[in-house]
């Protein structure tokens, strides 16, 4: 066969650059703002609904548009860190525990404002809501060790497999 | 023109140690994977400079997106239709904004099967491989160089299995036009 074409890129330093990337430091930093919007947007759209009527449109405009950036940020956090960045099982586990948690927080804190600004009927709707939330992002939680015990239970059958291959290649030579 | 496929010994096996984080099971995907991704990227690039920054940007894609692959047996393909994507993501850059420089090699497009085969085996392929049609060019460097099955070469392109047919015995039939072009100069 010919000769691979020159290239400066050794396997270390290639090696070097997927360590790199293997590192959770900015992923976690991407969790932790993921968290902080789910939580954020939950306080904006409490605080929208609770405002007394009637709230003049400029308002109405501002609260909408918080809230639109808010699921905005959720949406795009969410894709990369469950879709474009998420080199190992342990990030989809640690990018579900981020949604649960912030769905929980979600969960408290809207009600909580709308308790403290006396609207329970809200808090009651955003109670239901945020427990529905809480509920994906726990079938998530699941979802994601499951597939990390797949994949260990797949490793130890190759492996099992393997050994029985050496086995017979063994007995197979004496 | 024979087709032996390399053995991949526990590949899926490594595959999946990678997806659970395992750095040594990396430090082996890359000793395993990067001589073939230099050689396949290589064989489709126009420009050798941009090698480098192809094979980086391929591995960090792999490297992040490895555990959308849900068949880690079928590892190979999946690199190599990243491989293609990083390229055709340069090419589409390229496009948006053109380098001044033109391209030096121009399109040409009967021997037999085994001179062709011979004629594999040297390091002419390389400029030949130039002469091809984009598409073509991908098809011959996965079946012939990287010992991928036409069905594997499908997966990568996302194209029907006849299609791949077709565009191997297109391919097949420039080169063999090349190389008589070639020997009768």
């Amino acid at each position: 066969m010919n000769s691979p074409p020159a290239t400066n890129q050794t396997d270390d330093q290639i090696f070097a650059i997927v360590q790199r990337e293997l590192s959770a430091q900015r992923r976690s930093v991407q969790r932790l703002a993921l968290l902080s919007a789910i939580v954020m947007t939950g306080i904006v759209l409490a605080l929208w609904i609770t405002e007394p009527r009637p709230l003049p449109v400029h308002l109405h405009t501002s609260f909408a548009a918080m809230s639109a950036l808010g699921l905005t940020w959720i949406i795009i956090l969410g894709n990369i860190l469950l879709r474009k960045n998420c080199p190992t099982s342990w990030d989809r586990i640690a990018t579900a525990w981020a949604g649960l948690v912030g769905g929980v927080g979600f969960a408290i804190a809207s009600p909580l404002v709308c308790m403290m600004r006396g609207e329970p009927i809200a808090a009651v709707s955003f109670g239901l809501a945020s427990g529905f939330f809480v509920a994906v992002a726990a079938m998530h939680v699941r979802r994601a060790y499951r597939w990390q015990d797949d994949l260990r239970q797949r490793l130890a059958i190759d492996l099992e497999r393997a050994k029985d291959l050496d086995a017979a290649s063994n007995a197979g030579g004496d | 023109m024979n087709n032996p496929a390399p053995e991949r010994p526990n590949e899926a096996n490594l595959v999946i140690r990678c997806q659970l984080g395992d750095q040594d099971a990396w430090r082996e995907l890359v000793q395993r994977w990067n001589p073939r991704l230099i050689g396949f990227l290589g064989r489709m690039s126009d420009d050798s400079h941009k090698t480098d920054d192809l094979l980086q940007s391929t591995w960090l894609r792999l490297v992040r997106t490895i555990t959308r692959l849900e068949q880690p047996d079928r590892f190979a393909p999946w690199a190599y239709r990243i491989a293609r994507n990083t390229l055709n993501d340069q090419l589409r850059q390229r496009y948006r904004s053109p380098s001044l420089e033109p391209n030096s090699i121009a399109t040409e497009p009967s021997a037999s099967d085994e001179t062709l085969d011979r004629w594999i085996e040297s390091d002419e392929i390389m400029i030949a491989m130039r002469s091809l049609d984009r598409h073509d060019r991908l098809v011959i460097n996965l079946h012939y160089f990287e010992h991928l099955t036409v069905a594997e070469v499908a997966d990568v392109c996302q194209t029907p299995v006849g299609t791949i047919k077709s565009r191997l015995q297109r391919a097949r039939r420039q080169l063999r036009q090349y190389l008589e072009n070639e020997t009768h100069q």
